[in-house]
């Protein structure tokens, strides 16, 4: 009879145990709980009025290599730099160049000419439109980032996010100077980089506009150095720019508007050449998630070419016709 | 040969003693390599990593201790000293001023301080912090990632499993060993 009773006090016991540790293990399903009361909202400056909308998705190009960068866009070919590799394809999506290039890569453009200059964090290489290497251009200091690559007649301009500043160099890839976005007046600030977030670009007339994320401004300058003149406002609101660091990336269309990319509220919009808002290409709703800022390109017919690096595609957009 | 009682008695008696010595011997260089181990074996603690890290919350609820001895830190040599700083300021402020409205942090634990223009530093005051990764999470979307989040060793039990790492929705919290605590920013960089 005792022996009995020992026995049921084991098995209850023993039981017990097993509930607990049950419990603990089934406790683990709590990792998947949405509930946090310290979540970060801001899903009220994700909508968009649908009236703002004035670009349809018209097509989608699936990238076969991991990694993408940065991508230009010209005369139907679409280049894509990606840590390590050189991809050109054509509009249909037929790959035209592939080719392995020590990285990493940080930017990508085509000349006037259709020559392709190639970013490699701190030195450029040239390449013909075949993909043949023409020339290499070193010894712009360990520092230096290279993000952005622009042309302007015989001059072309390195955004250097590493040094905080614009580079100019002749054909032959030789300084000609640099300037940092004081524009020579005192009381300016100079180029704010919180981020490695630094482009800029000729437009149509031929004059440079240079992004200073940090101030959530682009600003023209002058060949020189001398800023002219600048637009961008801060707001979480749809027409301004909000972070540390916005837009991330700007193209400028034939008519002088300028394309706008920004990180944190991932969204594209289209500027007047005057830096009044025009309209959205796509809102944050259409990237997935916690996105990367998309570099963004535009071509002569004003398909804007969205390389969407979460999801490793190319998004082109076109507008509407009314 | 017959073995006489005396020889039996010599060989017990050698037989005790050899087992005594092999004993003490044992037990010497059992206690000596024991204490070898402890004193070269590396030591554990718990630690986050702050690029798996997701700022869930629940490091400010799942911690044995409160408040949480997960606190935000500051990676100075990162941060862009923003006027618009996304760890500070709620989404949607108008004016960028220290009132309690238009704080992010649950706790008013970040101090905001002017340097010269355009430029503001933020510092943590950890007294307030609750480790909820509010800020964290806005830095992040919106800024450079400069704050994050760490358990600190001077306030962690170092729990034989810590509740927070076994919740952890990311797998961010691992054990580190204790002669490199801590997954600062900056110092601890992943490409």
């Amino acid at each position: 009879m005792k022996k009995i009773f020992i026995y049921i006090i084991v098995v209850v016991l023993g039981l017990l145990i097993l509930v607990i540790i049950l419990g603990d293990f089934m406790s683990g399903e709590i990792k998947d709980k949405a509930n946090n009361p310290y979540a970060y909202e801001f899903d009220e400056f994700k909508a968009v009025d649908p009236s703002m909308i004035k670009f349809k998705e018209a097509r989608r190009i699936g990238l076969n290599i991991e990694g993408p960068k940065a991508i230009d866009v010209k005369n139907d070919l679409i280049a894509i730099a990606y840590k390590d590799h050189l991809q050109v394809i054509d509009s249909s999506g037929l790959e035209r160049i592939n080719m392995p290039i020590k990285g990493p890569l940080t930017a990508v453009s085509f000349s006037p000419e259709g020559a392709l200059y190639l970013a490699c964090q701190n030195y450029v290489l040239v390449l013909s439109p075949e993909g043949k290497t023409i020339d290499r251009w070193e010894d712009f200091g360990e520092k230096t980032l290279i993000t952005a690559i622009a042309f302007k007649d015989t001059v072309t301009f390195l955004a250097d996010a590493g040094n905080r500043q614009v580079i100019r160099l002749n054909t032959k890839g030789e300084i000609l100077d640099s300037f940092d976005g004081t524009g020579r007046l005192d009381g300016n600030y100079g180029f704010i980089l919180p981020s490695p977030y630094f482009d800029l670009e000729v437009d149509p007339d031929n004059q440079l506009w240079v992004v200073n994320s940090g101030l959530l401004k682009v600003e023209n300058y002058t060949d020189d150095g001398a800023v002219r003149a600048f637009w961008g406002k801060p707001s979480f609101e749809i027409e301004g720019f909000t972070g540390c660091c916005n837009p991330a990336h700007i193209a400028i269309m034939e008519d002088g508007s300028f394309v706008t990319s920004e990180k944190g509220l991932t969204r594209i919009k289209v500027y007047k050449p005057s830096g009044e808002l025009d309209c959205v290409v796509a809102a944050p709703d259409d990237f997935e998630g916690d996105s990367e800022p998309a570099d963004i390109a535009v071509d002569e017919n004003g398909k804007i070419y969205v390389l969407d690096i979460t999801s490793g595609k190319i998004r082109i957009f076109e507008r509407n016709i009314i | 040969m017959e073995k006489s009682p005396e020889n039996k008695a010599n060989k017990r008696r050698e037989f005790i003693r050899s087992t005594a010595r092999l004993t003490l011997a044992i037990g010497i260089g059992g206690v000596s390599g024991l204490a070898l181990s402890k004193s070269t074996k590396e030591e554990w603690v718990w630690q986050i990593d702050p690029f798996e890290c997701t700022q869930c919350g629940r490091c400010a609820e799942e911690c044995v201790l409160t408040p949480s001895a997960v606190k935000c830190v500051h990676a100075f040599d990162l941060c862009g000293y923003c006027d618009l700083c996304g760890g500070y300021f709620k989404p949607g402020v108008i004016d960028l001023h220290t009132g309690a409205e238009n704080q992010l942090c649950p706790t008013a634990a970040i101090k905001r301080d002017f340097i010269e223009e355009p430029f503001f530093e933020y510092t943590i005051d950890e007294d307030l912090c609750i480790g909820c990764g509010k800020c964290v999470k806005g830095c992040s979307a919106f800024g450079n990632g400069s704050l994050h989040l760490q358990i600190r060793h001077d306030l962690c039990l170092n729990c034989n499993q810590c509740t927070i790492a076994r919740l952890c929705p990311s797998d961010a919290i691992t054990r580190a060993p204790a002669s490199k605590p801590y997954n600062f920013k900056g110092d601890f960089t992943k490409s």
